[in-house]
């Protein structure tokens, strides 16, 4: 499962362990219940794992593994937690989506502290035979990518607003100098402000860290669409 | 004003390297000084291989090469700076130290030489405070490795003059670099994004979220990022990346950055509305 790597770090201070994980080539039967536009085609009827799409989700102990598919929410708020001893047959999911752009192939895939390694297994080899790339993670706010990557986006506005480039130039910035396919503004403008408001302030919410507190641009864009304000220019 | 004539200092450094061969490959004549002749003979070598590849490469004529080269001085000698047009300093990042060279350069340099800094983390207004020509210096902040990446992020002290700005933005064009206006504030665009982001990719690490090893795909798949960060941070460097989060750190309780750079610049009392005479 493992392949050999690398690494060293000019400070002498590695990160990266070199473990890679090969891709899983056979996944057990699933049975899929509910709906999301984000898994149009996974279908499934059968086998001994259910697969909960659009946020339900029912306990069932009887299964290998019971995965729910989460909006910004943790799974803790479908399974409960206790005393940082939670964890059952219970996996999250989410396919990475950039607001209102099209889904990655990205899934998260979201543990609690006592959950079963039956249940991450089988949960990664479903999707990871349906093509999706997995990445592991805690069942904290934002998962990694939105985790990561919201208060860049909210730097970046905020930046705007202070004058410190144009639009144009802090992305060109960001493309030219870090290899970034769009820039952190083109990026959040096309997922939608106003979408990046309801994340960040889930986030917000469920941190308290400043650096997730929507900004100006993100609270305006989410008047205008909710409160019937001026809709920002086109 | 035209300049023909580059001036870079730090040259037997990373950065200072990689600019110097900017300015040669773009046929500027290009004073390359260093404190250190040692690191000018690496860099010399260093230099003749870089332009070797791009010979065999088909980018550069052999003919370009030998040119290139030709127009590369190495000098320890702060008088052979003179009578360059801009001098770019691209030395150790420490306030004194470079507002010291800038001084001594105000000295030996004629009247309309540009001075140009390479810095990272300190404020161009404040590198320029005190040089005796503080309305002739520029932020140029290259990327690593200066030969290679093509941005550059200007930025102005708040006595740089519009002919200076001007002159030294049409610069990095002829020298086919692309620039990028920014303020002169901490991390200019590129760090300020990319510290943040990177501490915050190590606390999640501390906090066990994820393996480093999943951080960098779910950004690489999630996001297109060509590099994870937690690849870009063993690049850089934790040590580095520590430096560069001390010098952002902000505090309720230092002065902030428009205080600090008025302070350097010596500005009238009356242009933040503060009365300096009250002496509060
Ligand atoms: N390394 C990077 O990734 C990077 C990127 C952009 C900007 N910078 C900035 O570029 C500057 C240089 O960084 P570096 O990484 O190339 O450093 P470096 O240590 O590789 O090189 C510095 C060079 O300056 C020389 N030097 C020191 N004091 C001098 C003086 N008074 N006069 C002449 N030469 C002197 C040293 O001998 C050395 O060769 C810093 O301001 C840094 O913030 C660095």
């Amino acid at each position: 499962m493992v392949a050999a790597g690398r690494l060293g770090n000019k400070s002498g201070q590695g990160l990266l362990t070199g473990l890679t994980r090969q891709k899983a080539t056979e996944a057990p039967g699933f049975t899929v219940l509910g709906h999301s536009a984000n898994f149009d085609d996974l279908k499934g009827t059968g086998g001994d794992v259910t697969l909960h799409l659009g946020g339900g989700y029912a306990p069932d102990a009887s299964k290998t593994a019971v995965l729910v598919e989460l909006g910004s929410e943790c799974l803790g708020q479908h399974t409960g937690e206790h005393m940082g001893q939670e964890g059952s047959n219970a996996v999250g999911f989410a396919r990475y989506r950039n607001g209102s752009d099209a889904p990655s192939t990205l899934i998260e895939i979201v543990h609690q502290p006592n959950t079963s390694d039956a249940a991450i297994e089988a949960a990664r080899a479903i999707f990871e035979v349906q093509g999706f790339d997995t990445v592991l993670c805690k069942d904290l706010a934002g998962r990694i990518v939105d985790r990561l990557v919201r208060p860049k986006y909210n730097d970046a506005l905020r930046f705007l607003d202070e004058g410190l480039a144009t639009a144009e130039d802090m992305d060109k910035t960001c493309c030219m100098g870090l290899g970034y396919p769009v820039g952190p503004l083109a990026r959040v403008h096309s997922g939608g402000l106003a979408q990046h408001f309801e994340i960040s302030k889930a986030l917000h919410d469920m941190t308290g860290l400043p650096g997730y507190a929507p900004v100006r641009r993100a609270v305006v864009a989410k008047a205008a669409q909710t409160g019937g304000m001026a809709k920002a220019a086109e | 004003m035209t300049i023909t004539k580059i001036g870079v200092c730090g040259a037997g450094g990373t950065m200072g390297a990689g600019i110097a061969l900017v300015a040669a490959r773009a046929g500027m004549q290009t004073v390359c000084f260093d404190l250190s002749p040692d690191a000018l003979a690496r860099q010399r070598a260093a230099a003749q291989k870089f332009f070797g590849r791009s010979v065999d490469k088909g980018r550069m004529t052999q003919g370009d090469c030998d040119a290139a080269l030709a127009r590369m001085q190495d000098s320890s000698d702060l008088n052979d700076l003179a009578d360059c047009d801009m001098v770019i300093e691209a030395i150790f990042e420490n306030l004194d130290v470079k507002k010291d060279l800038f001084a001594k350069l105000n000295a030996i340099c004629k009247p309309d030489t540009i001075f140009a800094s390479n810095t990272s983390t300190l404020s161009i207004t404040q590198i320029a405070g005190g040089c005796g020509r503080e309305d002739r210096v520029v932020g140029m902040h290259f990327c690593l490795p200066a030969q290679v990446m093509k941005l550059i992020e200007m930025s102005r002290g708040i006595n740089t003059s519009e002919e200076v700005f001007t002159a030294a933005w049409d610069w990095t064009e002829t020298a086919g670099q692309i620039p990028v206006e920014t303020q002169d504030k901490p991390g200019f665009i590129l760090n300020a994004l990319l510290v943040p982001f990177n501490n915050d990719v190590l606390r999640a690490i501390e906090a066990g979220l994820a393996t480093p090893e999943d951080i960098d795909t779910a950004i690489k798949v999630g996001l297109g990022y060509k590099m994870g960060p937690c690849t870009l941070l063993e690049l850089i460097g934790l040590d580095t990346q520590v430096l560069l989060g001390e010098a952002f750190f902000p505090s309720r309780w230092t002065p902030a950055p428009p205080f600090r750079r008025s302070a350097a610049a010596w500005w009238p009392p009356d242009v933040l509305g503060i009365n300096r005479a009250k002496g509060c």
